[in-house]
């Protein structure tokens, strides 16, 4: 399949390579937001520009950037926060127009504001429409990029498309700018903890870390509670914010099913306690108090329960998942941290801890951040000897990454064997006091021959998000296992087994993160990619790579929807063996009314992880493509712009050691799907816009030439009249040309005919150079320049070939070499010739134009591409003609090659012999 | 005297025929170097000028951006109200965009006309109009 287009703007390239740099080049997130702002502006081109937060709970707006207005102005806006659909000073900002979750325009704002902008604003600055794009995050709005012109009717479709594009850039920036900012403030939080737990009384620790947390997340009351155990409550121990005395005396029972239901989550948010109904966020105490969104979180030290972190906020407030995540750590680290208060070596041991957690978080590669694990949990535990294995997915192997104290040999582990396979099962630390004794010796695998105890504890995220159908539940996300290793028995206590969970853990968050960013980053550099690229079938290629390579699937099927046909068929397919694609994809073709998986998933636009044995899989694909142990995401390809579904992507990976497919990686494919399509659409409406305007061009001569005439034609002498029927036969013709053209870059040329006798010289060349002539005269050029030599004529008189298609590749070829042609009339000579070799015919074209420039020799044939000089001499032009050409040649087994850059340009059109000696039955 | 600028001359012709038969004269450019420079040299005997927007850069433009030729007309247009702002231009295009139809909208003694809507004897009609 051919589908082709052309690029989008360079200046939106340049604008999403400046977003993705902000997170890293600002620390102020003011300064940060502008920029923001700046570079949208510039992308745009618009009058000015602001970025909104909407607080769509509490119906807030909050101005936080703007760009292209005055000084004065943006002081008194920024900041500054205004309640949604509230009449002030006669002016109600429209809760609606705000929420909305569509791109939106709206014109005369300086006649009365329409809902969006106060008037006097809109008069002052010269602002009379704006485009208003939502930013959504994770189908969440969170805020509106705005962009003002001093008209209305100013903004057009494209701009929208645009504003789109950037805004889902702009989300993913905004974002990561916030986590590393947070991240920044939590390790410097842990450190002043950590300080604090040595100089502190315990009682005035809890206190500590209850106005930390309150710190960390900007919210105005935190709740500490300690587990008692005897009494089997949970018991408040410290509070921050207004938290009275009746509240402080409320007890858990911890044996209530809300409580224990509540504990059993890693994080708990609930976005309203009020109203929520829920077991545990005391509802009508909060009510009574205020207090709305709850995040709440058990502190725990490895699998012991200390107590609980609840922090309120007084509005309805979304948590970010990395909020929730730095959460989690700030409470284990409070665990470890209440539980070892009162013991001044733990304290000291703890200060480490933290030194070490601080360290981490400064590291930005995986394998570093491993080895750094593996030093200083050493230092940590007080031993010299270990390694840090890693899980890999594909071999479902543990490879060896690092040791000390030397062996081990092996590279790889079983999974199934020793301590650190039982670790990696059982998902807990297992602490041997001595490996030679009866329970361990038949499992221990030996590497060092003097170890007699050993402790390994799994890095491995426990509660990872994951997606189960379209719903979303907690599983295991295991990266590793890290051995410590002891020359004498019970070298390790359980305070060890603690303090060294805590930290691979604290590990494991810092890798799924790292892991998060490499594969942004390296998605953010394959979309430019994507976009240097025109035809379809290359973007799909990268698009597959960067499924596998980069976000670890092993099998890719990308299926389109055919509307003409009503059905989806699979196009695109990696993860099979090669001999097996085409029978894949002949079966993989499903109505769109039809129960099949990809067809439903077009219909509910559902993401969705189905079970193996789903009843809308195809089990005649299920059975003889072995897809039965297969675990996959399917993914709706929606185009924004119109709210449809182009088509799925199905990635995924045989259920070995990944029992799910994790949330975090459907939303990074999400996002790139997204663009993917975005992409494609920018290009097939730049396509439509290019072929429309060279229609255009040829219906208004055949129009103008026809109305003249029929206006004129007493005025007019025979010879000009000749010469515009001449006109218009040629706009036919060249229409009918473009008409094929853009039936090959929708990719659905006709077909190869049946051969017919076709003589080549007088039905092809001839007759096209006789279709070009008015194009050829009007230029100033003499037509007689075009020069056949006679012997040819008779070399190669006839050929069997699809008349139509060779005369489009013919015509290609001639129109190029008129319309690139020097502007110097003397200049102008085109030469034909013929050449008969053992195999083949050979034509060859010879032009004395503009030339090709050294190196661009396989981008000419690339679709889409035009080179600077083309372009500085003709601006239309698909950029189509070659690439069209040189695919129908190869269809009939032969070939278009450039022989000669310039002076002459030198094009050989290859037609294998075979094409002569076509059996006769197709002969007509 | 009528500069008319467009580098499709052979689609234009029968615009340029029938103005001519209006009895005007229609000094017909494809290119922008040429037209510029024939502009210079005959400013103060051109009564209007009909120009396109999607043209070919030449030297004049070589270093502004045109985006890629589509908005060469625009800087063309620039430059001829810098030296005679009071001369009538006619903006005869296939582009059909309405952010340009609005930059257009804005200046004195302009028109913005699409070529798929008028034939010719509907451009000299206008003219006519224009130069009365």
């Amino acid at each position: 399949m051919l589908r082709i287009g052309l690029g989008l703007r360079p200046d939106l390239i340049n604008s999403l390579n400046a977003l993705s740099e902000v997170p890293l080049q600002y620390k102020n997130r003011k300064e940060a937001l502008k920029r923001i702002c700046e570079i949208s502006k510039d992308a745009l081109d618009s009058y000015a520009c602001t970025l909104t937060f909407v607080d769509i709970e509490n119906k807030y707006l909050t101005q936080v950037a703007c760009v292209g207005f005055d000084e004065e102005y943006e002081k008194r806006v920024s900041g500054k926060k205004i309640k949604l659909g509230l009449e002030k000073n006669g002016e109600i900002l429209d809760f609606e127009k705000f929420a909305i979750n569509d791109t939106i325009v709206i014109n005369k704002l300086k006649k009365n504001g329409q809902g969006v902008a106060n008037p006097r604003v809109a008069k002052k600055y010269n602002l009379d429409s704006v485009l208003s794009c939502p930013l959504m995050s994770n189908d969440r709005l969170i805020g509106r990029l705005n962009h003002f012109s001093p008209e209305s009717n100013w903004f057009t479709g494209n701009d929208k498309k645009l504003l789109q594009i950037f805004a889902h850039q702009a989300v993913i920036t905004i974002e990561r700018f916030e986590h590393y900012r947070l991240l920044e403030r939590s390790s410097s939080i842990l450190n002043a903890i950590s300080q604090n737990l040595l100089l502190s009384s315990p009682r005035d620790f809890l206190q500590q870390v209850s106005n930390k947390a309150c710190e960390l997340l900007d919210v105005p009351i935190c709740i500490v509670w300690k587990l008692d155990e005897k009494q089997e409550k949970l018991k408040i121990v410290s509070a921050t914010g207004n938290v009275d005395a009746n509240f402080k005396r409320i007890e858990l029972d911890l044996n209530a099913s809300g409580v224990q239901q509540h504990l059993k989550k890693k994080v708990s948010y609930l976005a309203d306690v009020t109203k929520d109904n829920p077991n545990y966020g005391h509802g009508k105490e909060a009510k009574e108090r205020g207090w709305v969104s709850l995040l709440s979180a058990p502190m725990r030290v490895a699998t012991k329960l200390i107590g609980m972190l609840d922090v309120y906020t007084k509005t309805k407030r979304y948590f970010k998942e990395w909020e929730k995540e730095v959460f989690c750590s700030f409470a284990n680290y409070a665990a470890l941290s209440i539980q070892k208060a009162e013991d001044i070596t733990s304290r000291k041991r703890l200060e480490k801890l933290n030194e070490i957690m601080q360290e981490m978080s400064e590291v930005r590669q995986t394998d570093k951040l491993l080895e750094l694990l593996l030093d200083r949990g050493l230092e940590l535990i007080g031993c010299k000897r270990g390694w840090i294995s890693t899980l890999d997915f594909k071999t479902n192997q543990l490879n060896i990454l690092a040791h000390r104290d030397n062996p081990p040999n092996l590279r790889t582990l079983n999974i199934e064997l020793g301590i650190t396979g039982k670790t990696l099962r059982e998902e807990q630390p297992i602490k041997v006091d001595n490996v030679k004794s009866p329970e361990w010796k038949e499992i221990y695998e030996e590497f060092w021959p003097d170890t007699r105890s050993e402790l390994a504890v799994p890095i491995l995220i426990n509660k990872a998000e994951v997606r189960v159908g379209t719903e979303i539940k907690y599983g295991t996300k295991t990266i590793g296992v890290f051995n410590i290793e002891s020359t004498t028995e019970r070298a390790f206590s359980q305070a060890d087994v603690d303090i060294l969970w805590s930290l691979t853990r604290h590990a494991a968050i810092r890798i799924e993160r790292l892991e998060f960013d490499r594969k942004l980053t390296k998605l953010a550099q394959i979309q430019k990619e994507i976009v240097g690229k025109q035809d379809w079938d290359d973007i799909f290629e990268i698009v597959q790579k960067a499924i596998t390579d980069t976000l670890g699937y092993e099998y890719v099927n990308i299926s389109l929807v055919n509307s003409e046909l009503n059905c989806i068929k699979s196009e695109y397919v990696f993860g099979f063996p090669k001999n097996q694609v085409e029978a894949f994809k002949k079966l993989a073709d499903h109505p769109l009314d039809s129960d099949n998986i990809q067809a439903d998933i077009v219909r509910t636009r559902n993401i969705e992880v189905p079970a193996n044995d789903d009843k809308r899989f195809d089990p005649k694909i299920q059975k003889r493509f072995n897809r039965d142990q297969l675990l996959r995401v399917f993914i709706p390809m929606l185009d924004s712009s119109n709210e449809q579904v182009i088509g799925t992507v199905e990635a995924g990976y045989q259920r070995n050691s990944r029992e799910f497919i994790y949330e975090q990686d459907i939303q990074i494919l999400q996002g790139f799907v997204d663009y993917t399509v975005m992409a494609l659409k920018q290009r097939q409406r730049g396509l439509i816009d290019r072929i429309s305007h060279e229609f255009r061009a040829a219906i208004v001569g055949i129009r103008s030439n026809a109305s003249f005439l029929q206006r004129r034609i007493n005025d007019l002498e025979t010879a000009l009249i000749r010469l515009k029927f001449d006109d218009i036969l040629t706009d036919c013709e060249l229409l009918l040309h473009q008409v094929k053209d853009l039936e090959y870059a929708l990719g659905r040329p006709s077909p190869i005919s049946k051969f017919e006798k076709t003589l080549v010289f007088r039905d092809v060349i001839i007759k096209t150079i006789n279709q070009l002539k008015p194009i050829v005269l009007h230029d100033g050029f003499d037509a007689s320049n075009i020069l056949i030599n006679p012997a040819d004529i008779r070399k190669i008189d006839i050929l069997y070939i699809d008349k139509a298609k060779f005369n489009q590749v013919i015509y290609n070829l001639l129109i190029n070499s008129i319309k690139y042609a020097e502007r110097e009339p003397s200049k102008f000579k085109i030469e034909i010739y013929a050449e008969l070799t053992k195999n083949s015919i050979v034509i060859k074209f010879r032009d004395w134009g503009i030339g090709i420039r050294k190196g661009l020799e396989k981008k000419i044939f690339e679709s889409g591409f035009r080179s600077p000089e083309a372009k500085s001499k003709n601006v239309a032009g698909s950029g189509l003609g070659l690439t069209i050409s040189r695919k129908i040649m190869r269809e009939f087994g032969g070939d278009l090659v450039l022989t000669n850059n310039s002076k002459p340009t030198e094009f050989q059109v290859i037609i294998p012999k075979r094409l002569k000696e076509v059996p006769h039955d197709t002969l007509p | 005297m009528i500069l008319f600028l467009d580098d499709e001359k052979r689609e234009m012709d029968s615009y340029a025929k029938e103005l001519e038969l209006c009895g005007y004269k229609v000094v017909f450019q494809k290119n922008v170097d040429e037209a510029w420079h024939f502009f210079e040299n005959n400013v103060d005997g051109i009564d209007l000028l009909i120009l396109d927007i999607m043209m070919p850069p030449g030297s004049i433009f070589k270093k502004v951006d045109t985006r890629e030729g589509l908005r060469t007309g625009v800087h063309f247009f620039e430059r001829i109200r810098k030296a005679a702002p009071d001369l009538p231009v006619i903006i005869l295009t296939n582009v059909s965009d309405y952010q340009l139809l609005q930059r257009f909208r804005k200046e004195d003694n302009c028109n913005f006309f699409r070529k798929e809507d008028y034939l010719p004897f509907e451009l000299a009609e206008e003219v006519e109009k224009i130069l009365k």
